[in-house]
């Protein structure tokens, strides 16, 4: 077997030293420093990425609050506003109604106040117009005058019994 | 009307910050390849520890006995020395398997590459 | 290619005759001698060599722009490294750190070693028990030596199992010790045979395809499938390389 032929073992055993140990030396001075420091830096990266995500999320969600609170107010107040309004159309509405009614209230009673006088008057003037012709009646028919007073008063009592 | 329960656009934000943070975890705390060893490389393994164990007896033995010219005591001496070093190593290696092994189921549920 | 070379440089004798070990054969490249010592330029070392270039290139060049994003190379060293790491975390602890960089280049340079063997005509240092107990030695000697470093005397407790009668301490120390000078045995047998029996018995039945022209098919898809366990083999047996000088490792500097 090759593997004892021992007329090769000083050169395998010295270059395989050489050979190691220049690989130490590269991967401890050059190699291993790096990857170590690029993946250290990844870490940190990532880290402080991850941060500044959480962070930002936090602002932002801040503002959206904020926002939906804005949103919220201004929708209270166009409510409370369009409620004032309308309380208001409506108590101006009421008093209209109110001084409309009044009127025609005023006008009905002057009407019937109106009408009351009128009937009066043609009572009164037919009274009278009964009395004379009751008064004329009488002197044609028993010859009697019976006065003007007296016609009338009969007239009212026949009336006054009526009614 | 608008709920005002109804959940921020910012929560699946959150919630992926947070996973990747869980990730990053997971990562760091594992990262490790299973140690438990097949048949045929534990047999092989448990032989060459046996193998050597009698080599290094029996060449102590031979030194011992070219150097002082008492042949064969000192190889027959080193080389029960040797076998019983042997099963000592067979020992040690069955141990360490069997807690690699229950490290392993231990951490089976862990981990998904533990095959 | 070294199969087909061996298959036509033995067949020409009648029946074929494979050498499924001239693989392992090592020439000189630049022929050097230093007084009795034959210390030759070879394809060992040139494959040593071309591991140490392509392991600082693949460390080194996608590194360059130190990227937070890694390329596709760049993520293989950084697997690379991280797999190193969390192996050396692991099974030593914080204080194993220091020896990061010792781990990572011999995890690194036999996994590359064992890889190479993969490829037709090259040639496996690692399948040299000269090479894989050189490095035993290394991590045995150092291992010890960081123990007694860090320990003093109190090291030797190590090789006296606690509880144990009285006595029976000599013969314990023995067995003890006889145990602890095998691992780095252990240590290079385990590479050297894996790596020795993987890649001749690849580069045998690789052989029969070349003999077997039309028939060769057979032999091809044993090839095919041998190449893929060789290749799990290759990084397994880097792998159970570095990870036991990491226990070895915490061994010296816990003490169980």
């Amino acid at each position: 077997m090759p593997q004892f032929n021992p007329e090769w073992f000083a050169s395998q055993i010295f270059w395989l030293v050489v050979t190691f140990v220049v690989l130490y030396l590269l991967m401890s001075r050059i190699a291993l420093p790096r990857v170590s420091q690029i993946i250290e830096d990844r870490q940190n990266k990532v880290e402080d990425d991850l941060a500044k995500a959480e962070k930002l999320r936090t602002e932002a969600q801040e503002v959206y609050q904020a926002y939906e609170k804005a949103l919220q107010e201004a929708r209270a107040d166009a409510q409370k506003v369009l409620r004032e309004t309308g309380d208001e159309i409506a108590a101006e509405q009421a008093k209209r109604n109110e001084a409309f009614t009044k009127e025609l209230d005023q006008k009905t009673r002057e009407a019937e106040d109106r009408i009351q006088a009128a009937k009066t008057e043609a009572l009164d003037s037919l009274q009278s117009v009964a009395g004379e012709v009751a008064q004329s009646a009488t002197a044609k028919l028993i010859g009697a005058n019976i006065g003007k007073d007296r016609a009338e008063k009969a007239v009212k009592q026949a009336m006054g019994g009526e009614s | 009307m608008n709920d005002p329960e109804k959940p921020s656009p910012l929560d699946g934000l959150g919630k992926r910050i947070k996973a990747a943070r869980e990730r990053r975890e997971d990562r760091e705390g594992s990262g490790r390849q299973s140690r438990s060893y097949s048949g045929l490389g534990l047999g092989l393994r448990i032989t060459t520890e046996m193998v050597s164990a009698l080599a290094v007896g029996v060449g102590i033995g031979l030194v011992l006995d070219t150097w002082l010219g008492t042949q064969p005591w000192f190889l027959i001496v080193f080389f029960v020395l040797g076998a019983a070093a042997a099963f000592v190593n067979l020992i040690r290696v069955a141990n360490q398997v069997d807690a690699a092994r229950r490290r392993d189921e231990e951490g089976a549920e862990r981990r998904d590459d533990g095959a | 290619m070294a199969e087909a070379q061996s298959a036509n440089g033995h067949g020409g004798g009648g029946g074929f005759e494979l050498d499924p070990l001239h693989q392992f054969e090592i020439h000189a490249i630049v022929p050097i001698q230093v007084g009795d010592l034959n210390l030759s330029y070879t394809n060992s070392s040139l494959w040593m060599t071309i591991a140490v270039i392509l392991i600082t290139a693949l460390m080194t060049l996608p590194t360059r722009g130190r990227a937070l994003i890694p390329g596709r190379i760049q993520s293989i060293a950084e697997v690379l490294y991280e797999t190193t790491a969390n192996m050396l975390r692991e099974s030593a602890g914080r204080e194993g750190r220091a020896y990061f960089p010792f781990i990572f280049s011999l995890f690194s340079f036999l996994l590359v070693g064992n890889l190479q063997g993969l490829i037709p005509g090259s040639f496996t240092f690692t399948s040299h028990i000269v090479v894989t107990f050189s490095l035993a030695i290394v991590v045995f000697l150092g291992t010890t030596a960081i123990g007694f470093i860090k320990h003093g005397p109190h090291f030797l407790k190590f090789f006296m199992p606690e509880g144990a009668p009285i006595w029976s301490a000599p013969l314990l120390v023995f067995i003890e010790l006889i145990s602890y000078l095998s691992r780095p045995v252990s240590l290079a047998l385990r590479l050297f045979a894996n790596m020795l029996v993987g890649h001749a018995l690849l580069k045998t039945i690789a052989g029969f395809v070349f003999v077997l022209g039309i028939a060769g098919i057979v032999p091809l898809a044993a090839t095919v499938a041998i190449t893929a366990l060789e290749f799990l083999v290759a990084v397994l047996q880097a792998y159970v390389f570095a990870i036991l000088s990491c226990i070895y490792l915490n061994d010296a500097l816990h003490m169980h």
